[in-house]
């Protein structure tokens, strides 16, 4: 099992008219083929940025990153297109074609790239069975619960057939038994496809439920790294104690909130 | 007074009036789409934002929506007379109503794509589609319904753009109106007229919008 993804001295600096703030802080990091990596931070760590970087959706100020073989920031603005076909990706709000319906939705990155309709289509019909939507084939996604919408996106983003299907909080707004069925779906394409998935979440739960290694990001740096057990159950940095005990705190609370 | 003849002009007058409303909004559009697709995705917020491109065409889209039609309509008579090799008639007046169109359409547009979810924009990105496809293939169908009741606004004030037109001999039935109406002191063939004229909008309106539900899949 080779390195998928490998970040080299990441950073990236987002300046705007109110200063100049480091969302990443000389990352590095290497994830191997097949984990699921999970990544967890507070709001404001710089979890979005850092999976955005994976595809180049952001550009990294200073650094590499290499995907799959390529180093991303080498890349021509039509070689990076190509490669996003084979890095999936699946978002917090699903962020669906509204105006198209289930099949169309999953077929769309195939047609979007000149695979004929009907081709498409019967790829994404067979995706949708996978994730287990066979019968909302016709359906629009505004007819659908946020599982099934999510479904839906996991769907579509493995039209292309990815290497690396990224995670950006897919579950955080969905309720726990969803999340639970959502991170099933994601186990087994793992173990079915081969595919490496990388998960950004604040959410520890997710982590310990599905993730094989897990980093915590503080502030735009990663503090720790390692098997999810490892991590989670002795925290060798002051700050990944303190992160670890706040995310069980916010918990602990959510739950308290729920009356579960 | 309601003889053939008047009766005749007045079918004529819809005549024109629909001629130039649509031609006006079918150069309106072929200009005005294109426009407003620069101005949204050279946005700061767009798609490959260029302060330059946006100011430039944001400066110029503002001026000509500022200049009141009926002194565009009479600035711009050289060049209608060099298009069309007169300044006067409705097919003349097809000229300063598309250029008065363009950037009222321009705007309308604008605003419809930039109604689109940066989410699914981020999706699509994230798939290797091009900005250009992400632009026919994501934004203008995305906003389908928004550009439709755009469309709806659009024929409504340029049939009303048309209509003061009439005051300067640009025909249809604003040009009845005044004439008959104001002129010759002929109410009634005015309140015809205007009759016609508001049916015209509420037909379109009517139609326009009904299209724009049906088409709609975010309801159901």
């Amino acid at each position: 099992m080779g390195t998928i993804v490998e970040f080299k001295n990441v950073t990236k600096i987002f300046s705007s008219a109110y200063g100049t703030t480091k969302a990443l802080d000389d990352v590095n990091l290497q994830i191997n083929e097949g984990d699921i990596y999970g990544v967890i931070g507070m709001s404001g760590a710089g979890k979005s940025t850092l999976i955005r970087c994976i595809n180049l959706l952001e550009k990294p100020t200073s650094g590499e990153v290499i995907t799959d073989g390529d180093d991303l920031m080498t890349l021509s603005e039509r070689q990076l297109r190509e490669k996003r076909k084979h890095i999936g990706m699946i978002f917090q709000h699903f962020n669906l074609l509204m105006q198209k319906n289930v099949v169309d939705n999953v077929a769309f990155p195939l047609t979007a790239a000149g695979v004929p309709r009907k081709e498409a289509r019967a790829k994404a019909t067979e995706l949708l069975e996978v994730v287990g939507l066979k019968e909302k084939v016709k359906s629009y996604p505004a007819s659908l619960s946020g599982g099934q919408m999510q479904r839906v996106a996991i769907a579509r983003a493995l039209a292309q057939d990815p290497k690396i299907l990224l995670c950006d909080e897919a579950t955080s707004a969905l309720d726990p038994e969803t999340t639970a069925s959502i991170l099933n779906l994601l186990q087994k394409i793992n173990r079915e496809y081969n595919i490496t998935i990388i998960i950004i979440t604040h959410a520890m739960s997710v982590v310990r439920k599905v993730c094989s290694h897990v980093a915590i990001l503080s502030d735009g740096k990663i503090v720790e790294t390692g098997l999810v057990n490892e991590v989670f159950d002795n925290p060798k940095t002051e700050e990944g104690r303190l992160l670890i005990s706040k995310a069980e705190e916010s918990e602990r609370r959510e739950k308290e909130q729920k009356g579960v | 007074m309601w003889s053939q003849e008047v009766i005749n002009m007045i079918i004529q007058g819809i005549g024109e009036t629909l001629k130039m409303t649509v031609f006006s909004c079918l150069f309106g559009y072929l200009f005005g789409i294109p426009l407003g697709v620069i101005l949204s995705t050279t946005d700061v917020n767009g798609l490959t934002p260029n302060k330059y491109v946006y100011k430039v065409l944001d400066f110029i889209t503002n001026i000509v929506r500022s200049v009141p039609f009926l002194i565009l309509l009479i600035l711009l008579i050289p060049f209608t007379r060099a298009l069309v090799g007169k300044s006067y008639g409705s097919t003349a007046t097809i000229v300063p109503l598309t250029v008065a169109a363009i950037p009222f359409i321009g705007r309308m547009v604008e605003s419809s794509l930039n109604e689109v979810d940066r989410g699914v924009i981020e999706a699509a990105r994230s798939m290797g589609i091009s900005n250009f496809k992400i632009i026919t293939r994501v934004m203008l169908v995305e906003t389908r319904v928004s550009l439709m009741t755009g469309i709806t606004i659009a024929f409504g004030t340029i049939l009303g753009y048309s209509a003061m037109a009439g005051t300067v001999g640009g025909g249809g039935l604003g040009d009845i109106a005044v004439r008959y109406g104001y002129y010759r002191y002929q109410t009634d063939i005015m309140i015809v007229t205007v009759v016609l004229l508001i049916l015209l909008v509420q037909i379109f309106q009517t139609v326009g919008m009904r299209i724009a539900a049906k088409t709609d899949r975010r309801i159901k």
